[in-house]
């Protein structure tokens, strides 16, 4: 991928991004003037990706579920409280990471890993890599793979797997990141940069 | 284990974000999700239908009407004190039987215990100052109305 498919691809999905924020700021009004079944409409459009944030921070499903279902309600409580300074997105991320944290702090959850099955819908080199082998074979080098990485990132402190977790596996930017975590862009950025090193030693022998 | 890590050095470069880019495929199934919402809108109506304990409501309540009263509170407070500190008569100190003294005249008395060596280290040093509760530190011939109490 060159330099200006690059460009234009951001374009897109910076333009993306605004009309969903316009959208999302519109369902807000209707819910604060008192159309509560709008919640639904944002629960359909955010509960997997904000499920997904949760479970990458405490690689656990069941934990995950009942996390990510405390943080939809927080939103619905707190909802009139919403002035709109930031985005609906990242105010409903900011409280699904302070739920998981909180939680993670009080020590509720179960600390053993439940992970979910893979869903192979995208290209990715090891994939490719894994297709030449049996289907036997592939399923045990993919579980095997994925309890390693799950292991290596709860290693990991709870302020740097939020940054791996959301931008490389969720794809916010720095600056949507920092406001998420309450920190600034440089905090953000030297906070990835370590966990990835540390994700680097950790995985190394499956890395080149 | 080791199948990966062999498999790894004889194929091409694996890069830490495609390792992570797996994680995006991590996802549970359609029942899932079925199961997520149906408790998902059962805590929504809980949380509808349950109404907060008394003492709560009262703590909310006296909260919100605290937010709007007390920096009004506070700003009428301040500014009643500065009118009155203001308008207060100037005191004459002369009509207390005051007397007005000079800092720089004040008599000094120590204690028994004072010890005053050569090169000029004071220890256990007591100044009193006695039958003057005041001092008025002057300027040149008007005296200040404001009477400070002495403080060491």
């Amino acid at each position: 991928m060159n330099h200006s498919t690059q460009s234009i691809l951001k374009a897109s999905i910076s333009e993306q991004r605004r009309i969903e924020t316009d959208q999302d700021a519109l369902l807000v009004q209707k819910i604060q003037a008192g159309q509560l079944d709008c919640f639904d409409q944002l629960v359909k459009k955010y509960k997997e990706r904000l499920y997904a944030i949760v479970y990458n921070l405490c690689a656990n499903k069941e934990d995950a579920a009942e996390i990510s279902q405390d943080a939809l309600i927080k939103a619905f409580r707190m909802i009139q409280s919403f002035k709109g300074k930031s985005s609906f997105f990242t105010w409903l991320y900011k409280i699904a990471v302070n739920t998981t944290y909180n939680a993670l702090r009080k020590n509720r959850f179960k600390r053993f890993f439940s992970l979910e099955n893979f869903t192979i819908n995208e290209e990715n080199p090891i994939i490719d890599e894994l297709s030449s082998k049996k289907q036997a074979d592939k399923a045990i080098l993919l579980s095997e793979l994925q309890e390693k990485l799950n292991e290596s990132l709860q290693k990991l402190s709870t302020k740097h797997r939020t940054v791996v977790v959301l931008f490389e596996i969720e794809g916010l930017s720095h600056a949507e990141i920092a406001q998420i975590t309450g920190t600034s862009e440089g905090t953000v950025r030297s906070r990835l940069h370590y966990a990835k090193q540390e994700l680097q030693k950790y995985l190394k022998d499956y890395l080149q | 284990m080791a199948i990966i890590k062999n498999h790894n050095t004889q194929e091409n470069k694996i890069k830490l974000e495609d390792l992570l880019r797996l994680k995006k495929m991590e996802k549970p199934d359609e029942s899932f999700w079925n199961h997520f919402e149906i408790e998902l809108k059962q805590k929504r109506l809980r949380t509808l239908l349950k109404k907060e304990p008394l003492p709560l409501r009262w703590a909310k309540s006296i909260y919100k009407r605290l937010i709007i009263i007390t920096p009004i509170s506070l700003l009428a407070t301040f500014t009643f004190i500065c009118a009155l500190n203001n308008l207060r008569p100037l005191e004459n100190p002369m009509k207390q039987g005051k007397e007005i003294i000079n800092a720089k005249t004040l008599p000094f008395t120590f204690s028994q215990k004072t010890l005053l060596s050569s090169d000029r280290n004071y220890t256990q040093t007591d100044l009193s100052i006695p039958n003057r509760s005041y001092i008025h530190y002057s300027l040149g011939s008007i005296p200040s109305t404001r009477a400070q109490p002495l403080t060491f």
